[in-house]
């Protein structure tokens, strides 16, 4: 028993487990249900790709790898560094980690993504707008089941209605950032009051 | 001389590689984009750190020692940094924790909820 021998089969175990490894991380980079699970396991695979190169590196004897490991290091930490001001500039989705997705990609407000998460299934048709109404509709103590449901249907066809008026009444003047704003808010399943708007809006814009 | 440098060695590499897969274990298994995140930054730094070591011993070589020595204070340092800015970028734009998690108190009053 040499001592080449020695080292060559702790570089051998070690590549097979560090294999294995690998795999199991590039497993959680295809499953991460978040964008930061797949930047967590990206970093993960640099520390692994620098295990495996000093491996290479004591099995060839070119010592010359660790130079290319610590270069991998530095690009490793840039890159993570960057994907972290990224995470932090563009706010979380809803629907990203297996929740339904409701809606278009249009949510990267904040406040749009979090109000979107009803309590009522017959609430959510409603836009921004609708919210309060809701609001007021759901402490007050539930007689029976229709009723409640019919009372905040009626509240949200109120508010849909207000909403529509706004919507007008935005999209007069010609701004186009309340047009905007118009057009995201109508955009949710009942978008029959955006629909009727939104040529209006564009003969006015132009 | 040489054998105990050759055990030295393989000892290195064996510790590494069994960090790493701990690591890879933590982050496949824990429940949480937070948890994960200890997992990978300090056993798989850890890992792949004591593996760099394990090539400047294996050379017996004091210029190659000293330049191991050097990727691994580097690794070292720089995995805490990335890890703790990703997980205040991602915890400030709103990922949640998991429901497993008994307390949150960097959650500040003016944020939205």
């Amino acid at each position: 028993m040499t001592a080449n021998t020695i080292t060559q089969f702790a570089v051998n175990v070690g590549l097979v487990v560090l294999s294995v490894s690998f795999l199991l991380t590039v497993w959680r980079v295809i499953k991460g249900p978040t964008l930061p699970d797949r930047v967590i396991a990206l970093d993960m695979l640099v520390g692994i790709v620098m295990g495996f190169i000093a491996l290479i590196a004591i099995r060839t004897g070119f010592t010359l790898y660790i130079d290319i490991a610590i270069s991998l290091g530095l690009v490793g930490f840039l890159a993570t560094v960057a994907f972290a001001r990224f995470i932090l500039s563009r706010k979380r989705r809803e629907g990203e980690d297996g929740s339904p997705p409701d809606g278009s990609s249009e949510q990267t407000t904040a406040a749009n993504g979090k109000t979107s998460r009803a309590i009522n299934p017959t609430a959510l048709p409603a836009p921004q707008a609708g919210a309060p109404a809701l609001k007021e509709a759901a402490p007050k103590p539930v007689r029976s089941k229709s009723e409640a449901t019919k009372a905040s249907a009626a509240k949200v066809k109120i508010a849909k209605a207000k909403a529509a008026k706004k919507v007008a009444a935005a999209a007069e003047p010609g701004k186009p950032g309340a047009a905007a704003a118009a057009s995201t808010a109508g955009s949710r399943p009942p978008r029959k009051p955006a629909v009727k708007n939104k040529p209006v809006v564009k003969k006015e814009t132009p | 001389m040489d054998i105990l440098l050759a055990l030295a060695t393989a000892a290195l590499i064996l510790a590494g590689s069994v960090f790493v897969f701990a690591a890879t274990l933590g982050l496949n298994r824990f429940p949480d984009l937070y948890s994960r995140m200890h997992a990978a930054s300090k056993a798989g730094t850890v890992g792949s750190a004591l593996m760099l070591i394990a090539v400047g011993v294996h050379a017996a070589d004091l210029a190659i020692l000293a330049r191991s020595f050097a990727g691994f204070f580097f690794f070292v340092l720089t995995a805490p940094v990335s890890a703790h800015l990703l997980a205040k970028a991602s915890h400030e734009s709103g990922y949640p924790l998991s429901d497993l998690s008994v307390r949150d108190e960097m959650k500040h009053p003016a944020a939205e909820k």
